[in-house]
């Protein structure tokens, strides 16, 4: 097993790490000289990474925390008995089976400023004097695409909290109405405490990915307009590939990791508290 | 444990299924090639197909895979699959990246190899930017700009019977379409954050007389360049331009002017024809006209930047002789003529040939006048990075958070520091 992990995760960390140590160019044809720590020195006073580090910390704390209450709330009403209520639990599975891609071109469809339906909607409901460019406005383009990542995973959240929703022995919440307690006390006291663990590895997973976000920015506005959606992850990929500094790259993408890495830290550290 | 084994062994004999269903095998002594080429309208992926389907029947020896990708990925696949294993034998190259390819070896040298019928009668203009340091490492395959698309019935309606003759009264037509609402954004440009708004500010550039780079390479738009950047923001500040402008690409501004929303657009060759196909467009043949875009008032009487590509041999690749072979057909003066539909040749001759003529006079004597005069941008190699750097700040004086001269002081002094 440490072979496996060793060979699929540990020497491309390495090669990474050795190769952020030089002034690597992509398909440079002379020899790359070491530099030392100057790449990470560099890029953590390079003002283009710590901008494009606040718009996926701002990307992960809207969105993460978007999807936290909206999927929590639905399961909450998915758990209430109603008429049709399994055929709406199985469509609540499709915007996250939605390939990210698929995702990112349906909801640049939906923005389009000419013939995009959120046009349409808002100005036949008279919230539009006229159409909006969505993903062109440099003050909106960024939580246009939030408002599409939440749509596509709040439903993991949902599905992770209905499931510890369903391990809730019904008797606990007979129990506490009999007792007199109103509805927020009983999620309060009762509902919220069962789904915390659940919803405390939903959370850790979706910041990792929102922190890390990169394929649905890059359909959707390719980091324009003027850089404003310009996350961590595209910033790493243009310093590599568009300026062709492998390097610097590397080094950007070590810093990704780290900061990743210490939200994983925290998280394992909760866990274990709680554990003990 | 014999159970993990049996299931490896079952996976190990499907391999070959997954093999088969990458690419089909050549037969032995069949020479094979990969050709990376960029899905567009003109050429499209159906064209370049039956090219290449035309020419391995006239070669039966040689087999051809063809790969194709948007333009905004076609510079770092091509790099890419350079540095790995599988790089391809021939690609399509933007004029841009000629220099930056040729600067890391990746070019082959096909100076001796051009037969001369290719170096008489392919446009002058074309082998400019296929050549580096006195070599040439490319082979032109079409010649383009930006054209300026105007809509002569709109023009009629507000009382102009002529084409403008300079950029300050195609602003003035503009204002009197508003006016008399005949269009509500009379101007509708590709100015997202990409190379095609670098294409129509360097068309702006040109008619302003600005340059990217004085004769010492040094960048100089920080003062050449205030005036083509301040033009653009006081067509947006006036409500001339459209201001979905900023999220739109060249394919968007094509539909915007299709469907009659707009009366001047820029835009390449391709759309002329696209632009009165009743498949494509509401507007009917009366109702596009196209020519080089005019210059400012007493500056020059028009401007032009190339975004021209050519179809280079790559070092790597292990048959260059018949990558060559392939790259000739593509480019013969036989092939390019037969689908000259939506990209007019390379060749001379062909711009006095009237069935090439036939029907679309107006962009032919507008392509004979661009290429005559037709500037390029920055061929450096670190173009992109270079690009990426005045497509952001150019953004933010459209958008209003600098001014056009602080935008653009900042971002040669963000180039000068590279």
């Amino acid at each position: 097993m440490i072979l496996v992990m060793g060979a699929v995760i540990g020497w491309p960390l390495i090669q990474t790490f050795v190769l952020s140590l030089t002034d690597t160019q992509l398909m440079d044809v002379s020899a790359p000289s070491f530099v030392g720590f100057e790449n990470f020195i560099k890029g953590l006073g390079n003002q283009g990474f710590l901008d494009a580090l606040k718009v996926s910390g701002l990307f992960a704390l809207v969105v993460v925390s978007s999807e936290m209450i909206l999927g929590t709330g639905v399961a909450l009403l998915l758990n209430e008995p109603f008429r049709g209520r399994n055929l709406v639990r199985a469509l609540l599975i499709l915007p996250w089976a939605v390939p990210t891609t698929v995702n990112a071109i349906m909801w640049r469809l939906i923005y389009n400023p000419e013939y995009g339906a959120l046009n349409s909607l808002l100005f036949q409901l008279g919230f539009l004097d006229s159409y909006i460019s969505w993903l062109g406005s440099a003050d909106k383009a960024l939580w246009s695409v939030m408002f599409a990542d939440v749509w596509k995973n709040f439903s993991l959240v949902a599905m992770i909290a209905l499931a510890s929703l369903q391990t809730l022995p019904d008797s606990q919440i007979e129990a506490a109405k009999i007792d007199g307690a109103g509805a927020w006390q009983r999620f309060r006291y009762i509902t919220l405490p069962h789904l915390i663990p659940s919803l405390q590895v939903a959370l850790v997973l979706r910041i990792i990915e929102a922190v890390k976000v990169f394929d649905i920015i890059y359909v959707m506005t390719k980091g324009g307009p003027a850089n404003k959606t310009r996350s961590a992850s595209i910033f790493v990929y243009q310093e590599a590939f568009t300026n062709s500094r492998m390097g610097s790259g590397a080094a950007y993408a070590i810093i990704m990791v780290s900061l990743i890495m210490i939200l994983i830290a925290f998280y394992i550290r909760g866990l274990s508290r709680r554990e003990k | 444990m014999k159970k993990g084994i049996a299931l490896l062994l079952c996976l190990a004999c499907l391999l070959p299924i997954f093999a088969a269903g990458t690419k089909e095998s050549a037969p032995s002594g069949m020479i094979e090639l990969r050709f990376l080429g960029m899905a567009q309208a003109a050429y499209s992926e159906q064209n370049v197909n039956d090219m290449t389907a035309d020419f391995m029947k006239a070669n039966p020896n040689i087999k051809v895979y063809t790969e194709f990708v948007p333009y905004e990925e076609l510079r770092n696949k091509t790099l890419l699959a350079y540095g790995s294993n599988n790089s391809y034998d021939a690609v399509l190259v933007d004029d841009i990246w000629f220099t930056e390819y040729d600067s890391k070896g990746m070019l082959v040298d096909i100076t001796a190899n051009i037969p001369k019928s290719y170096k008489d009668g392919v446009l002058a203009g074309g082998w400019n930017f296929t050549t580096k340091k006195g070599k040439i490492v490319g082979l032109p395959w079409f010649l383009d700009t930006m054209y300026l698309f105007y809509n002569p019935t709109m023009l009629k309606a507000a009382g102009y019977t002529a084409a403008p003759k300079s950029v300050e009264e195609m602003v003035e037509m503009g204002r009197a379409l508003k006016a008399k609402k005949i269009v509500e954004y009379p101007f509708v440009f590709s100015l997202a954050q990409a190379e095609a708004l670098i294409c129509v500010y360097s068309n702006f550039l040109e008619a302003f007389g600005g340059s990217f780079q004085d004769a010492q390479g040094n960048y100089i738009l920080d003062t050449s360049g205030v005036k083509a950047l301040e033009f653009l923001v006081s067509l947006k500040k006036e409500g001339l331009l459209n201001p979905n402008s900023l999220e739109y690409l060249e394919e968007d501004v094509r539909r915007v002017f299709s469907t009659g929303d707009a009366a001047f657009t820029l835009n390449w060759g391709y759309m002329h024809a696209l632009a009165s196909d009743p498949a494509e467009s509401k507007l009917k043949k009366a109702d596009v006209g196209v020519m080089v875009l005019p210059g400012a008032k007493g500056v020059k009487d028009s401007a032009a930047m190339s975004g021209s590509m050519g179809l280079s041999v790559l070092s790597k690749s292990k048959n260059p002789n018949e990558a060559l072979k392939y790259i000739l057909y593509l480019s013969s003066k036989e092939v390019q003529d037969t689908y000259s539909n939506l990209q007019l040749p390379v060749w001379t001759a062909s711009y006095d040939d009237p069935s090439i003529q036939a029907g679309r006079e107006d962009l032919v004597a507008a392509a004979k006048k661009a290429f005559s005069i037709m500037n390029v941008r920055p061929s450096v190699p670190n173009y992109q990075e270079v690009s990426a750097i005045f497509q952001q700040h150019i953004q933010t004086a459209l958008y209003g958070e600098k001014t056009p001269k602080q935008a653009l002081t900042d971002a040669v002094q963000k180039v000068k520091a590279l």
